[in-house]
């Protein structure tokens, strides 16, 4: 006899059941948890790198590559421990990477932990890896049309960070669009224009850190 | 790129359901994948088939509706379809709740059942 079955379930990866394991273990420590995504050279290692003296002493990273540690060597030059993940090819962090990292690196003292992304604007906006918010790293030497094309990293992220602003004269990028185009895809994103080499936004970006980890 | 993960959890959904209903056969299975859920249709359907070859869901049709972001009622599932006005379910009067879609279900299953153990 053919019977049709309803159910109505929701399907949950392994990936996903571990992301919620870790949300719950960020939790109980009081760790906020920030899921930095971006193209390659978009500027995440040095946006870490200038946030460093001022998130000093309460501030742990995982820096997530396919291959080396360079990451994780000018995180801790920076000041910041670090703990380096090689995906060795794959494309982005997943959850039991996250897993594997917090059972080897200590995050004691942590209030702030910084997970830093493989280099990619696709396939780390569709994973999550126990982290509070996603923060989308775009530079104006990219294009101004990255939002617009890539629109699932900007649809998960809270806060887009644009950066090297002071290279902007040199570039057609119209970051004005570049603004438009995320907000049409994401109303609430907070945007901020930065450059690492002038300081120009850090300021507004870090009080936009630490109000968000202090709502936790 | 994670369809084959949820390609796995279908199988062991429509597997647990065939143990309990005793199936020897699943015909259909119907899914419905949010429109923001990450999952690519097509290649979740490649991965369905690679996985079910030689097992009892093999050759089992596989349907897929989209679900778009919407209101929803967390009392009676009704769709009240273009409601952000309404504050209640015009059906039941439960609360509407947004439904982001983000999530992918296996809506139901179609399976021919061993009428001997039965």
């Amino acid at each position: 006899m053919t019977t049709t079955i309803k159910l109505e379930e929701k399907v949950k990866t392994k990936g996903q059941e571990v992301a919620e394991e870790l949300k719950i273990y960020f939790r109980e420590r009081g760790i906020y948890v920030i899921n930095l995504i971006g193209s390659p050279g978009s500027g995440k290692t040095s946006l870490l790198e200038s946030l460093a003296p001022d998130l000093r002493g309460r501030t742990a990273v995982i820096e997530g590559d396919l291959q080396t540690d360079k990451d994780k060597l000018r995180i801790e030059r920076a000041g910041l421990p670090a703990y380096q993940l090689n995906t060795l090819g794959a494309c982005h962090l997943d959850a039991k990477m996250i897993r594997q990292a917090v059972d080897e690196f200590s995050l004691e003292g942590a209030k702030i932990l910084f997970i830093e992304n493989v280099g990619n604007l696709v396939c780390p906006a569709s994973f999550v890896i126990g982290e509070d918010v996603k923060v989308a790293v775009v530079s104006v030497t990219e294009g101004d049309d990255k939002p617009a094309k890539y629109p699932t990293a900007i649809r998960v992220s809270s806060a887009m960070v644009i950066t090297k602003m002071d290279l902007l004269p040199y570039t057609d990028c119209h970051v004005d669009q570049m603004e438009a185009d995320a907000h049409a895809i994401n109303p609430q994103m907070k945007i901020f224009k930065t450059s690492m080499k002038t300081g120009e936004g850090m300021k507004e970006f870090l009080a936009w850190i630490e109000e968000s980890a202090a709502a936790k | 790129m994670h369809e084959l993960a949820f390609a796995e959890e279908i199988f062991h959904c429509v597997e647990r359901e065939a143990r309990r209903h005793n199936a020897v056969k699943i015909r259909r299975v119907r899914l419905q994948v949010g429109q923001y859920s990450g999952v690519d249709p097509a290649s979740l359907s490649f991965c369905l088939e690679a996985i079910s070859a030689g097992t009892i869901m093999d050759g089992a049709a596989i349907e897929m509706m989209e679900s778009r972001p919407e209101w929803i009622c967390s009392t009676c599932g009704g769709f009240p379809g273009d409601s952000e006005a309404l504050s209640a379910c015009p059906n039941c009067g439960g609360a509407l709740e947004y439904s982001a879609a983000t999530d992918l279900r296996v809506q139901e299953i179609e399976l021919d059942d061993d009428d001997n153990q039965t």
